[in-house]
């Protein structure tokens, strides 16, 4: 049953301390959180018009954390997971969207114009998901920082708060992790 | 894991950054002292780090919510739905879960609105949508799109409503500003909807060129008359219901971007909403359509209803030839106070009627060209022939100055009236674009002021703070440069 935002804050704090157990059950409030809201979304939208950036995020936080405790390293923490959230979600309707149009073969999505910024609507969502992933293998702190950045919209400061390093760091890694997943990606056919 | 390797990758890949481009091989060749591969791996790197400057700085959080429709759409496509067969998506992208569908009972095609589960979920709103849906099915109008009923199957909630093919508002001013006459015809239809929905206590909240749709016909259909109310409530917990932010209390009402627009100041404020905040929506529609442009916008939720809030309308961005009658009503319909606001949406489709049954499409009086018939009265004094004559010079001096007229500057009206309750005496100047007139005119009590008037449009106005000074002020047009209304002891600012 929905969870009442004191119990989703004693999740997030218990995620926050390392407690491993926390982190399932709070994807799954987040994931549904996050569904019912972009649903809501969409069932009033036009497709014309872009969701505001981290709206929806900033929506489910407020929803679901109970505020009395919403100081802004919960919230980093929440952003982070929700990063995690909307990486999954995102790369899974690609890769299913990609199965159903080829008739189960895998294929290269091409991302709605204008949705994401220049250099991303040619990229492949799925691609840059493997990319990731093989990032994590030589850097897992990198490939976290993509995912907080890109996939959660995190602020620098954020993102140090979360992965409890400094904000030089995050900006020197940032930067290498880019131009690594740029590289990747153009190697790519 | 790290590697050392990539720690050495990393080290000197930052410490390059910090060296002037030019130096870069000289500085390579040291650091990684004859490793080749090492040294290839570090280029490569730098040759993508100029060209990922802006590479994924902007979040996906616009992806997501595109991402989750996606999938329960492809999944729906031909699925049967009780007695209802899911056909296509409806529109380019689909207008949020809208799908065409047949009813294979009546052998009809309809369009069918998915629920989000989650939104129905609890059985205490289920029950409310229902009945809110049963209520807005008894609304039987042709301007608007008709509820068939609710449909539940296998755990998917959704919405049979009619089909109209077509168009909505938003796309056609997406085209731009609609012409005069058209406008009224659809303001005059979606002001006969409401009134009758207005009449039978229902209000429809979430009135918006997105939801009108315009038919091969011509035909105007609202949609989702009241459906921002029956799907109220699927805020799962409630205690942001009570929130004072207006950003909260807007995006809890479900309401993000493209609405708040559209919202009545009161709406924005969280208030209770009744009919006249769809007489403000309408306003806002209306002066979208005769602009071609949004009346209030914001980078965000909170800046849109901020301008909501405070803003005063642009009365000058309304093309000149819309009729007074219709700039009055406008005005009445965007009064923030809704008390002041027009009361009764009737009130606005007897004021379209009259216009558009005016000769001439509206505007009173067009005369011809170049060809002062005057058809003035008695009462025209020598003062006014003479502000024809000036007019008429005004025209072809401005024309043949231009060159080319940008814009069509044909109609010349022979009688001039000056604002209600004031005289003038003056002659008229015309402002440079050869399209409006100002002029002084002084009231009861010899207060002058400085009037302006459209060539094309019948009456005249004052021109908010000129009352009593003897100092002008620039006028700006917003399309196109400032124009000055020349002649005026004109002060720029």
């Amino acid at each position: 049953m929905i969870p009442s935002s004191v119990e989703v804050t004693q999740l997030l704090v218990a995620w926050r301390d390392g407690d491993k157990s926390a982190e399932k059950e709070l994807f799954a409030h987040v994931y549904r959180e996050l569904c019912r809201l972009a649903h809501r979304y969409m069932l009033r939208e036009n497709p014309g018009n872009t969701l505001q950036s981290t709206a929806l995020v900033n929506e489910a936080y407020l929803h679901l954390i109970d505020r009395k405790q919403a100081n802004w390293q919960n919230r980093a923490h929440f952003f982070g997971l929700s990063a995690q959230v909307m990486r999954h979600i995102l790369v899974d309707s690609a890769r299913a969207k990609n199965y159903q149009k080829r008739g189960g073969v895998m294929r290269k999505v091409v991302l709605d114009e204008g949705l994401v910024m220049s250099k991303m609507k040619s990229a492949d969502l799925v691609a840059l998901d493997d990319a990731l992933n093989a990032l994590a293998e030589e850097d897992a702190r990198k490939s976290k920082i993509v995912e907080f950045r890109f996939f959660g919209g995190l602020s620098v400061e954020e993102t140090a708060e979360v992965l409890k390093v400094s904000t030089d760091t995050v900006l020197r890694d940032w930067r290498l992790a880019k131009a690594w997943l740029l590289r990747e990606l153009q190697a790519k056919p | 894991m790290t590697s050392d390797r990539w720690l050495k990758i990393e080290e000197i890949y930052h410490a390059a950054l910090q060296v002037a481009e030019n130096q870069r091989a000289i500085f390579l060749d040291q650091a990684c002292q004859g490793d080749q591969g090492l040294r290839r791996e570090v280029e490569s790197l730098l040759a993508s780090d100029t060209q990922a400057a802006d590479f994924m700085e902007a979040p996906t959080v616009e992806l997501l919510a595109r991402g989750i429709t996606d999938i329960g759409r492809s999944s729906l496509i031909g699925q049967q739905l009780g007695t209802y067969q899911i056909l296509s998506p409806l529109g380019a992208g689909g207008m949020g879960e809208v799908y065409k569908a047949r009813d294979t009972r009546l052998n009809r095609t309809v369009a069918i609105k998915i629920l989000s589960r989650q939104l129905t979920e609890p059985a205490d709103l289920r029950q409310r949508f229902e009945r809110e849906a049963h209520l807005l099915a008894s609304l039987n109008h042709p301007n608007i799109a008709s509820i068939y009923g609710v449909e539940e199957s296998s755990g998917i909630q959704a919405l049979v409503i009619e089909l109209v093919e077509g168009p909505t508002l938003a796309e056609r001013i997406e085209e731009g500003p609609v012409p005069i006459d058209e406008a009224l015809r659809i303001a005059r239809q979606m002001a006969e909807a409401l009134e009758y929905a207005h009449e039978k206590g229902m209000v429809h909240r979430d009135l918006k060129p997105a939801n009108v749709k315009l038919t091969a016909e011509g035909a105007v259909k609202v949609l989702d008359f009241g459906l921002a109310k029956a799907l109220e409530g699927g805020t799962t917990t409630g205690d942001l219901e009570n929130s004072p932010t207006l950003a909260v209390a807007a995006t809890e009402s479900g309401v993000i971007l493209g609405t708040a627009a559209y919202m009545a100041p009161e709406q924005a404020r969280g208030k209770a909403v009744d009919r006249r905040a769809d007489i403000w929506s309408f306003g806002v529609v209306l002066y979208e359509m005769l602009t071609g442009r949004r009346l209030y916008s914001g980078a965000t939720v909170s800046d849109t209803l901020a301008a909501v809030l405070k803003m005063e309308p642009d009365w000058n961005a309304l093309p000149a030839e819309v009729p007074h009658g219709i700039r009055r009503l406008l005005r009445r319909c965007l009064r923030k106070d809704r008390q002041e606001r027009l009361q009764a949406i009737g009130d606005a489709r007897i004021e379209i009627n009259d216009c558009l049954s005016a000769p001439a499409g509206g505007a009173e009086a067009e005369a011809i060209a170049l060809k002062p018939v005057a058809r003035g009265r008695r009462r025209e004094q020598l003062a006014w022939g003479l502000a024809v004559a000036f007019l008429i010079a005004g025209i072809v001096s401005t024309v043949s100055y231009l060159g080319l007229a940008r814009a069509p500057t044909h109609a010349i009206i022979s009688e001039i009236p000056p604002p209600e309750k004031t005289q003038s005496n003056f002659a008229p100047v015309l402002s440079p674009d050869g399209r409006t007139l100002a002029f002084l005119a002084a009231d009861e009590g010899g207060k002058r002021m400085l009037s302006v008037r459209p060539l094309d449009s019948t009456s005249a106005r004052v021109l908010p703070g000129t009352e009593g000074g003897g100092r002008g002020r620039s006028g700006r047009r917003t399309a196109g440069p400032p124009r000055l209304l020349c002649g005026w002891d004109a002060e720029d600012h």
